[in-house]
């Protein structure tokens, strides 16, 4: 009995050491991706890079909000199993203030003079190229034609126009049947923040006039929206959009593979965006890439990066996945059923603003969605409650700086 | 040593037990406890400084020369200097700041409030259902093991996929509000069931009762099954009615079953985290476990861990109550 137990013990440790040895090289990727995205990454755009460089690439699924965590746990440990990360730009400051990464300065010349510029500027921290542009995202306003048919409806171009649209369509369905993002969580701040833009305000300020604008606005609009508002996010809005719960909607353009495609809703298109009091505004979203300080493939990782910033996989993620390039040379191979919804992005991204990259984003997300409970959904007096958590929000970020 | 040398296999196959226990259960609670006691403030900041000074000293052992070794020591310097800075700030040590933010933050008492009256009323109505359902299983009929199948089923469906298929039930456009308004009980307007207070609760109640009612019905059936025959005889032969059978001879015979149902019933409602999250969300519904779970994914650790203690704080309660009751009452019956 003694010997057996000892025997396993040995195979066990022997065992648990091969694994060590018998890695060779695997690189591996992190991102927080639908399911059918990651099935285009596994089926058409890892493929060709493994064969090229003879390698595996190990994909893994972090959610945005555990990344972090899970990357500076490893980065402590010395034991860093993800080479590359594919990263949500909404909070990278935290990052290279723990020095995550690697410095890619030196490697700038991996962004062929095609990208563009605008995308490149704000990945740079203290002077230093942390990350690549991966792709740029931008939510789209999803509309039903069988109502918005420009007889009945038409869409709403203006807040005004929204207003209205949501007055009328709750008194045609007895039921609001537009909503907006009110999950309280990053899926409203990214919302309230295009509202603040729109209205000539900053979501870090909370309590300027374009701030106030945009949440009197949203505290109006808030009765006659649908009530799965408070359930609406970047994935449940594709299913209330699919089963006509909603009619009008923004949100990102993965939602258009869902719809349309998993679906088959063909009468759903999309547009844009809506003007508030200082013009259109819409958020850039999407992912970066950021290769790990402590990985021991870092030059694969760059020959990766490199990979997925060419043109052929910027065309290839815009054929597959409508997915806006990051490159001017990567248009023009839309399947014909894509075309209307990747108008409505390229002209959403032209009325687009970055999130400004400061530590304690998670500060400004916890107090606008605070600010979106009471003022919005219960109707507390706008100013003095802007005013209470402008000044813990700012507290906050001083704190920080 | 004679202990060691006589019990040094046994000591050796307990041992991944204990690291298991010690590794991943002790050591997290314990160090989510102290986490909690830590400013969010303070705990933010020294997240950072810290994990900025364990890198630069990294880098200045791995330096390729002088030059960057010096660079980078002077970055260490300055990093240093801002960690001994904010460790003399006001926010610094530890302190009940976290927890004093909690109960002032009308949030997180709605999110108490909301998770104790989940566990009562949950706990209350699957008492009744459960039990009604295993008296009615454990007398004998045709078709009592289909019957038992059924009500068995929702046992082995994930809880995330039972949430997802609650939600065709009590979204707006869903089947309830569809069956009441065919029924004529609903008027133009289609019921918000995920619009917060009683009705959220409701909701949630409804959907977790059926996804928990097996494991109750399941330790019912045991305790009905385990009453010897000849007391329910006795009680037949005194000529007793059915009901009042069942309050003075199953229902007390039945008590250690209940008891030991109800408690670790009522430490798995504190815990429930998808059915809430998915069926109400967390704008009008919160709970304790997805009001952590906000708290930690906007990356306010400390807070996070605060609600969490709360949270354990309140399941040791019930854990430390079944191991006194239901434990000293085995111990006694012994």
């Amino acid at each position: 009995m003694r010997h057996t137990v000892c025997a396993i013990w040995v195979l066990l440790l022997f065992s648990l050491g091969m694994t060590r040895f018998s890695s060779g090289e695997t690189l591996s990727i992190s991102a927080s991706l639908g399911e059918n995205e990651w099935k285009v990454m596994r089926e058409k755009v890892f493929p060709p890079f493994e064969t090229r460089e003879h390698c595996r690439i190990r994909a893994v699924n972090i959610e945005a909000g555990d990344t972090l965590k899970k990357i500076e746990l490893m980065h402590r440990a010395n034991r860093m199993s993800i080479d590359l990360l594919l990263l949500d730009n909404m909070n990278l400051a935290p990052y290279v203030e723990k020095r995550l990464l690697l410095d890619l300065t030196k490697y700038q010349a991996l962004i062929d003079p095609e990208v563009d510029a605008s995308l490149v500027q704000p990945l740079t921290f203290h002077g230093q190229l942390m990350f690549f542009p991966g792709r740029p995202n931008v939510q789209i306003t999803y509309y039903n034609t069988d109502v918005f048919n420009g007889t009945n409806q038409t869409i709403p171009e203006t807040w005004d126009a929204l207003l209205e649209v949501a007055k009328q369509l709750k008194a045609a369905y007895k039921v609001g049947k537009v909503a907006v993002h009110g999950t309280l969580d990053g899926n409203t701040t990214a919302q309230v923040f295009e509202f603040i833009t729109a209205a000539g305000g900053k979501i870090t300020t909370l309590n300027d006039a374009g701030s106030i604008k945009a949440f009197t606005f949203l505290q109006q609009l808030y009765p006659y929206l649908s009530p799965e508002t408070k359930k609406a996010n970047w994935n449940t809005t594709n299913k209330f959009l699919s089963e006509d719960t909603l009619f009008l909607a923004r949100n990102w353009p993965v939602g258009m593979q869902v719809i349309v495609q998993q679906n088959q809703k063909t009468n759903i298109k999309a547009y844009a965006t809506w003007a508030g009091p200082a013009g259109r505004a819409t958020m850039i979203g999407g992912d970066v890439i950021a290769i790990t300080k402590r990985s021991s493939n870092q030059e694969l990782a760059l020959k990766f990066a490199g990979y997925f910033m060419s043109r052929e996989i910027q065309a290839l993620l815009v054929t597959e996945l409508g997915w806006p390039p990051i490159r001017s040379d990567a248009l023009g191979s839309v399947p014909e059923w894509q075309q209307g919804f990747f108008k409505a992005i390229m002209e959403a991204l032209r009325y687009g603003h970055y999130r400004p990259a400061i530590m304690g984003w998670s500060a400004v997300d916890k107090y606008v969605n605070l600010a979106f409970k009471d003022i919005v959904i219960d109707g507390r007096d706008v100013q003095t409650t802007l005013d209470t958590y402008a000044r813990d929000l700012q507290e906050e970020l001083d704190w920080l700086k | 040593m004679r202990f060691v040398k006589t019990y040094w296999l046994e000591m050796l196959m307990v041992l991944p037990l204990f690291a298991y226990i010690i590794g991943f259960t002790l050591l997290p609670i314990l160090s989510n406890i102290k986490e909690s006691f830590i400013d969010q403030r303070f705990g933010r900041r020294y997240d950072i400084l810290a994990s900025k000074i364990a890198d630069i000293t990294y880098d200045i052992a791995h330096a390729p020369d002088n030059e960057e070794k010096r660079s980078y020591e002077k970055e260490l310097a300055e990093t240093t200097r801002a960690l001994e800075r904010l460790q003399h700030s006001p926010y610094a040590g530890l302190s009940l700041s976290n927890y004093h933010k909690l109960f002032t933050d009308r949030s997180f008492v709605k999110a108490m409030f909301n998770t104790l009256a989940i566990t009562l009323l949950g706990l209350s109505l699957q008492f009744v259902v459960a039990m009604s359902i295993a008296l009615v299983l454990s007398k004998p009929f045709r078709g009592k093991g289909f019957f038992r199948t059924i009500v068995l089923t929702p046992l082995g469906i994930p809880t995330i996929v039972s949430a997802t298929i609650m939600t065709y039930i009590f979204d707006t456009s869903g089947y309830l509000n569809e069956v009441l308004s065919r029924l004529g009980l609903l008027g133009e307007v289609p019921i918000d069931w995920a619009q917060g207070g009683w009705l959220s609760i409701c909701m949630v109640v409804f959907a977790d009762t059926w996804k928990v009612l097996p494991l109750m019905v399941l330790l019912f059936i045991a305790g009905l099954e385990a009453i010897p025959h000849s007391v329910h005889e006795a009680s037949q032969i005194d000529g007793s009615p059915p009901i009042y059978k069942f309050f003075t001879v199953t229902l007390p015979l039945m008590k250690p079953y209940i008891t030991m149902a109800l408690i670790l019933r009522a430490i798995d409602a504190f815990r429930i985290f998808e059915l809430p999250l998915i069926l109400a969300g967390t704008a009008t519904t919160p709970l304790i476990s997805t009001f952590t779970y906000s708290e930690y994914t906007r990356q306010n650790y400390n807070l996070s861990a605060a609600s969490g203690t709360i949270l354990t704080g309140i399941i040791l309660i019930f854990v430390f109550t079944y191991l006194y009751i239901v434990e000293r009452a085995r111990e006694t019956n012994a």
